[in-house]
């Protein structure tokens, strides 16, 4: 464990030091390379996570050291500076109408719509899988949130609803249709 | 970058609160303890005490259970429990029924984190969604990211409040990344996983979710001609001939005095993260097989691994500390997200002073409601109240500096307040139990470190 511990350390301070390197200093010239030999570093850590603890716990562990070790190192590089604690002007602002009626727009095609495109479209995708049932339902349970999640991105960046809501109602359509189909 | 924006923004009060009271819930068992310090705590225990629990139980049932869980202790709760997932009670080392569990603060905590204490099914798609959001603003905030790898490191701290809380935000979103998309997609599962069921029983198996969940998870056995008694002691005799690395950490009696009922006994298995294997035995004690969560379809393990692997309850109290540091970062990172947009824009208004009272009212409320829970006060009422005292004090002051400085002073105090009152409800020697003495110890080490660096900051 002390061997996974110190190689993290190691490799994410060999990341550290080589992005902190500037122009004219001896260790810039090889700047790609520590970079490269670091991140194969931080692999032979999540080996040794994994030879220690086994192969579920070693990836867990492995993962949150990369993210401590990271930190670590980010707060080294902390720059302190007097904080500026200016407060503006305070006004009774409000959000406009119209921005409150994109918002409830939004809301009512991201959430229901948008769930139930994303659920029936990740039962439809898995049905032509290889997969023992178990698998394929499971790999629908982990799709199903990302494309909703997704989905939800695409509606609050879009300018207007009425494109998306289209797309994904046809879609939902699509995939009931392939699952009522057989 | 506009949809990572308007995302976070609309999902930033509720991630926060999730958050937040997802790092406590870590500790879910050590706050019940500390609840319940006087519930005589033992290791081992014996077949016959197994079996002297279950008859004390039936005499107190009106109606025989369908299933009887008896908890078996653990290191991290060493305390054995039965109950049939109605009622509840502790088991005292010689057989008989000790108290029921209390339904507290921290009863309070996970309902909370679970389903915001809105109707159960609304609640857990609400929690659920918010979990698809999170993995959906990670992808979308590394796309989002200009400078990624030359801002890799970069940590202003001080100076302008902007680019503080970019830093923040961004340091902490980029490295710990593969983690929070883990907690995201494992959040979501929780409360998503019984749409999808339900949606796939309804197309493919004709509305009969058991059909549908006997095929991914496993089918029960079917057992007939039982014997009158459950022999306990033969089943666990077998099951470290079956399983000798396994470790039981509940039984499940199915049936229970019935022709049909047998015997399941859940069983952690080193440096996995399933949630246990479930081996079935005849009331006999005789094995009958196991379910197949530890080696059985990929799908069948890792839905089973979800909860270990969501919450940190595996190995030990290290992952369980881990856990609740990476859950705070996560709670930071969602502070960190509204505070940038705040400070973009060119006004202040109400908005900014009911962000101070979710961001630093929230643990204020938590605190003060556990205090009033062991007064014997509704947990969920005293938090309530107090987030709205906080929200209309803060829209009341108008001044978000003074407002975050007052609460977390008010904070400070309350958190030691807790352990004070803890102290004279139990006495020293249970506040220092076993039972009590991490929560106890951790709760005037936060106080009194967060006093210093607020008083270092000033």
């Amino acid at each position: 464990m002390l061997i996974a511990i110190v190689c993290m350390l190691a490799s994410v301070g060999g990341v550290f030091y080589a992005w902190k390197a500037t122009t004219g200093e001896a260790f810039f010239a090889y700047k790609g390379k520590i970079i490269f030999t670091a991140w194969v570093g931080i692999f032979v850590s999540l080996v040794c996570w994994i030879q220690t603890l086994g192969a579920e716990y070693g990836v867990v562990y492995g993962i949150i050291s990369l993210a401590f070790a990271s930190w670590l190192f980010a707060a080294k590089n902390s720059e302190l500076k007097v904080a500026q604690t200016k407060l503006k002007q305070h006004t009774q602002t409000w959000l406009a109408k119209k921005q409150l009626l994109h918002g409830a727009a939004t809301l009512i095609v991201a959430g229901p719509i948008a769930l139930l495109t994303s659920c029936l479209f990740s039962l439809a995708l898995i049905k032509w899988l290889p997969f023992a049932v178990a698998n394929k339902w499971f790999f629908a349970a982990l799709l199903f949130p990302i494309l909703w999640g997704l989905s939800c991105l695409w509606l609050c960046s879009a300018d207007k609803l009425r494109g998306p809501s289209i797309c994904l109602i046809s879609l939902a359509c699509l995939s009931c249709g392939i699952l009522l189909g057989n | 970058m506009s949809g990572h924006s308007w995302l976070g923004i609309s999902v930033g009060a509720l991630m926060y609160l999730v958050c937040l009271t997802g790092s406590l819930a870590v500790f879910f068992e050590e706050f019940e303890r500390w609840e319940q310090p006087h519930i005589e705590e033992y290791q081992q225990y014996s077949a016959e005490l197994i079996d002297q629990a279950v008859g004390h139980a039936l005499q107190r049932f009106k109606q025989l259970p369908e299933s009887l869980y008896v908890v078996l202790p653990t290191d991290d709760v060493p305390r054995i429990h039965i109950s049939d997932g109605d009622q509840e009670w502790f088991v005292n080392s010689d057989g008989s029924l000790s108290e029921p569990p209390v339904e507290g603060w921290t009863h309070m905590l996970k309902e909370l984190h679970n389903h915001l204490h809105l109707p159960e099914t609304v609640g857990l798609i609400i929690v659920a969604s918010l979990g698809a959001m999170l993995c959906s603003l990670i992808i979308s905030g590394l796309l989002a990211h200009p400078r990624i790898f030359k801002d890799a490191f970069k940590f202003r701290v001080g100076g302008k409040k902007h680019l503080e809380q970019v830093d923040i935000h961004n340091r902490l979103g980029v490295w710990g990344t593969p983690f929070f998309f883990i907690i995201g997609l494992t959040g979501a599962f929780f409360g998503l996983a019984g749409i999808l069921i339900t949606v796939n029983a309804e197309m493919s198996y004709n509305g009969d979710q058991e059909i549908m969940l006997n095929t991914v998870y496993g089918a029960d056995p079917i057992v007939s001609n039982s014997a009158k008694t459950i022999n306990y002691a033969r089943a666990l005799a077998e099951l470290k001939q079956q399983a000798a690395t396994a470790t039981p950490i509940y039984l499940r009696i199915h049936k229970i005095n019935t022709d049909n009922q047998f015997l399941e006994i859940a069983a952690t298995l080193p440096q996995r993260l399933i949630y246990s294997e479930m081996y079935r035995f005849k009331a006999s004690g005789e094995f009958i097989n196991h379910q197949g969560l530890s080696d059985g379809d990929v799908g069948r393990q890792l839905a089973y691994s979800v909860y270990r692997i969501h919450f940190g309850h595996f190995n030990g109290f290290v992952s369980k500390i881990l856990y609740a540091i990476m859950g705070i970062a996560l709670t930071v990172l969602s502070a960190s997200g509204i505070n940038i947009w705040l400070n973009k824009r060119k006004q202040r208004s109400f908005l900014n002073d009911l962000w101070v009272a979710v961001v630093w009212g929230v643990p204020l409320a938590l605190s003060l409601s556990a205090f009033f829970s062991l007064q014997g006060f509704s947990a969920l009422l005293s938090f309530l109240w107090v987030m709205l005292a906080v929200s209309i004090g803060c829209w009341r002051i108008k001044n978000e500096i003074k407002s975050r400085g007052l609460l977390i002073n008010m904070l400070l105090l309350s958190v030691l307040l807790l352990v004070a009152s803890h102290i004279v409800i139990f006495g020293v020697e249970l506040a220092l139990s076993p039972a009590a003495f991490f929560i106890n110890v951790a709760l005037v080490s936060f106080s009194i470190m967060a006093g210093l660096i607020v008083h270092y900051k000033k």
